[in-house]
């Protein structure tokens, strides 16, 4: 796409969401609440309907083939005009493996509702043993007859009580290299022998589980692949979360709240120009932090269109992105001033139709959820340690 | 012993008091039955702390005590800080305490518990500065109109004690919760301990309910024993931190191998050790100035060393969640709850950019 025609898709996003996002969830966004499953499947259809739902699936998957800059620009305006994020687990990660992988039996049975965003997914891979070493995961899954029986646990795994369906690695082979023994399973959650266990993680929510499998047995014809193929069918997977990792667009709004946020405090007469001058010092840091990773993020794509090596590109986005967000949401909690340490986890459920404004309670809530939240980014999706070895290694090996 | 201070017997023997009541009644699932129970038990060990003597150990024998010396505070503190207490005996008892002994009040009630009390104080991001909230003198009151927000432990207090601006400048009140024209908003802190914005509208105070003494200087001795007693508990939890990580790293196991044995952690380990012993230099160093009498000179070591714990602190407990991979982000472990008392600490008594300001300009390092 030219320069042009990608300014006026940027346009058009906006104006899209302008005009289409419901008034009650670009509320919530905008305070920094809680969404909730209905509000993300309201979204989700909404995007369905103008036919941007499937932006990044191909052509003949009945996507629209946006190629990488054209998902930046859609994932970039979405980000910081206050849409929700689309959640990955369906469209993103196994919408992608069934049209690549999946039987025609399979792609007519759980696409629609992938599409429809009627039915939703969540991804069991972790378990309490495996987390960076993935390939040691124990889950069982034992062939009788037509159907395995699925014995072990998977561990953080979110919004599996939201979910209709579980996209799993499991066991079938002990016997040889690690990986090859991994298989990728589809298991409906409504099946006996399942048990979600609610973890409630540091920021006081509940957004993931520990899920129990306890003799689950689980049709055949729900085995993506052949058996042993998991490992390679999950880093496909991964691969195709590229773009969605360094997630601008979120952290341009939350670097836009710092700005209005910094903005008070520097007309507040009672603060000392020592204390202004140390702030607007931090939010210089904070800017250039975040216009970096926003030119890193352009400098990658158009990169990747005119042949670069993806490389560990994707792993310096991880790193860079998820600690810029921990840097801003540092900030954004310091700027509260003398609400900096309040934080109470309901606010984040607080209503949002009636009048008024949030309270600076509420609003330093929020910030402190940023902040809490903020710790899980440079864990989950591979934990930055991993990702420096993967950057470490691409860089030795192209320097040798 | 407790940051190499030189402790009296009976010092010793708190410690190990305490140390051994953090063990055997803090622990991390009593107390998050407590804080999510529904209205939270933010009083629930209270008696049992005033049946241990720790008031007593924050208050010097003239106001009925048998310790108040800044090494009383940061045994206190230090053996406290793994239990994770959201129970306001640093506040009621070595804040509130220590400035109504200033005043000549009897201290008796808060000593034995039985009055708690919060410290209604600073307004914006610094609490060094003078408070800007009214009290215009009406006949034989004072009338208090303004905001005192997200007082800590103001959600479980009795009675206040409040700043404001008078008519010859800084006054302190002591005031009953329930007062006519104070309405109490309840909030939560980070670290699950309770607070409340507190707004006074028209709230009449007779003239012999202020504080007789001078305001300004009791108000900076507060916050000073404030800071070096949040210096001593970071210390501590510095150590508590680094303790659980360390051992959590020679336990759990990844690709075949035990995750102490991977350099790059092995380094953040170093770190974190480098860390924990500055932040204890400091808070040793922070406890001996409070020990000295009022000057310059003391306020910007203690300030130096507020900064150096907080900057310490945090980075060990960010790093600890951040070795714990999905269990250090998880409510049951522990470490996630000393990182959130880490965060908190870093606001209480002011923001660190504000401390930061603050030394700054004792310093003479900028225009003012
Ligand atoms: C909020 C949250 C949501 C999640 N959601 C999901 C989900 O929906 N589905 C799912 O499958 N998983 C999910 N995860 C799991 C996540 O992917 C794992 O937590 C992550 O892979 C790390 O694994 P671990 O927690 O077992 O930590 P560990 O692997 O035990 O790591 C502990 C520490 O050791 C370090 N480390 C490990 N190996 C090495 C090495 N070789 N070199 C250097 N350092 C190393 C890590 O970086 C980390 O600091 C989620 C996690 C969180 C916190």
């Amino acid at each position: 796409m030219s320069d042009d025609s990608i300014a006026e898709f940027r346009a058009e996003v906006r104006n899209f969401i302008a005009q289409s996002l419901p008034d009650d969830i670009r509320e919530k966004v905008r305070r920094y609440r809680d969404l909730e499953k209905s509000d993300y499947v309201r979204w989700q259809k909404i995007l369905q309907d103008r036919g941007w739902f499937l932006g990044s699936w191909s052509k003949d998957w009945g996507g629209e083939g946006w190629d990488p800059v054209q998902q930046l620009a859609f994932l970039q305006e979405s980000g910081e005009a206050g849409a929700p994020m689309v959640i990955p687990y369906g469209v993103s990660m196994i919408g992608p493996v069934l049209n690549k992988f999946g039987t025609d039996a399979q792609k007519e049975r759980h696409l629609p509702g992938i599409i429809s965003s009627d039915v939703w997914w969540c991804q069991g891979y972790s378990e309490p043993g495996a987390g960076s070493d993935l390939a040691s995961l124990k889950t069982m899954a034992v062939r009788e007859g037509d159907h395995y029986r699925v014995n072990g646990s998977k561990m953080w795994t979110t919004e599996a009580h939201w979910a209709d369906w579980m996209h799993c690695l499991v066991r079938t082979d002990s016997s040889g290299r690690k990986q090859d023994g991994i298989s990728f399973l589809l298991i409906d959650m409504e099946t006996p022998g399942i048990t979600i266990r609610p973890i409630v993680t540091i920021d006081g929510q509940h957004h993931t589980n520990q899920v129990f499998f306890d003799d689950v047995m689980v049709p055949a014809e729900n085995l993506v692949g052949e058996e042993g193929a998991g490992w390679s069918i999950a880093k496909f997977l991964l691969s195709h979360e590229r773009l969605s990792i360094s997630d601008t667009g979120p952290k341009l709004r939350l670097m836009g709240r710092l700005r209005a946020m910094n903005a008070k405090v520097q007309k507040d007469p009672s603060v000392s120009a020592g204390l202004k001058a140390i702030l607007a010092q931090r939010m210089v840091d904070a800017s250039v932090q975040i216009e970096t990773l926003r030119a890193l993020e352009h400098y990658f794509v158009e990169g990747w269109a005119k042949g670069r090596p993806a490389g560990a590109d994707a792993s310096i986005l991880k790193v860079r992105g998820t600690e810029i967000l921990q840097a801003l949401s540092e900030l954004a909690v310091d700027l509260q001033g003398p609400y900096a340490a309040t934080h109470d986890p309901v606010d984040l459920h607080a209503d949002v139709t009636g009048e008024g404004e949030d309270s600076a309670a509420e609003m330093a809530s929020a910030m402190a959820h940023q902040y809490l939240y903020g710790r899980c980014w440079t864990i989950f999706g591979g934990t930055n340690e991993i990702q420096r070895n993967i950057i470490a290694k691409v860089a030795f090996a192209s320097a040798g | 012993m407790t940051l190499q201070l030189p402790l009296s017997e009976e010092q010793t023997m708190l410690h190990e008091m305490l140390s051994r009541f953090v063990s055997e009644r803090c622990d991390i699932e009593a107390r998050a039955a407590n804080l999510h129970a529904n209205p939270p038990r933010r009083m629930a060990l209270w008696e049992e702390l005033c049946e241990l003597g720790v008031p007593s150990a924050l208050l010097s024998p003239e106001a009925g005590g048998f310790g108040g010396a800044p090494e009383d505070l940061a045994v206190v503190q230090y053996a406290l800080a793994p239990g994770l207490l959201v129970e306001p005996i640093l506040v009621s008892v070595g804040l509130c305490g220590r400035m109504l002994d200033a005043a000549g009040r009897s201290v008796e009630a808060v000593a034995a518990g039985e009055v708690v009390y919060a410290f209604a104080h600073q307004e914006g991001f610094d609490p060094f500065n003078a408070p800007q909230m009214k009290a215009d003198a009406d006949g034989d009151v004072f009338v208090l109109n303004g905001l005192k927000p997200a007082v800590r432990h103001a959600d479980v207090a009795d009675r206040l004690i409040v700043s404001a601006n008078g008519p010859d400048g800084t006054i302190l009140f002591d005031l009953a919760k329930d007062a006519a024209g104070l309405t109490v908003t309840p909030s939560r802190q980070i670290d699950a301990a309770g607070s409340a914005d507190l707004h006074f509208e028209g709230v009449r105070v007779a003239k012999k309910d202020h504080l007789d003494c001078d305001a300004e200087a009791v108000i900076e001795d507060a916050l000073l024993h404030g800071l070096v007693a949040i210096a001593a508990e970071a210390a501590s939890l510095a150590r508590a931190t680094n303790r659980d990580t360390f051992e959590y790293l020679g336990l759990r196991e990844q690709f075949g191998t035990k995750l102490a044995q991977f350099q790059a952690l092995q380094h953040m380990a170093a770190d974190m050790a480098i860390a924990a012993e500055e932040v204890a230099a400091q808070a040793h160093t922070a406890v001996v100035a409070l020990g000295r009498k009022a000057s310059a000179e003391r306020n910007r070591a203690i300030l130096v060393a507020s900064l150096a714990c907080d900057a310490g602190g945090r980075a060990v407990g960010h790093a600890a969640v951040q070795l714990f991979g999905g269990m250090g982000v998880s409510d049951e472990t522990p470490v996630s709850h000393y990182a959130r008392r880490f965060a908190a600490m870093r606001a209480q008594f002011g923001t660190t950019d504000a401390r930061a300001a603050r030394l700054a300009q004792i310093e003479g390092f900028g225009h003012e």
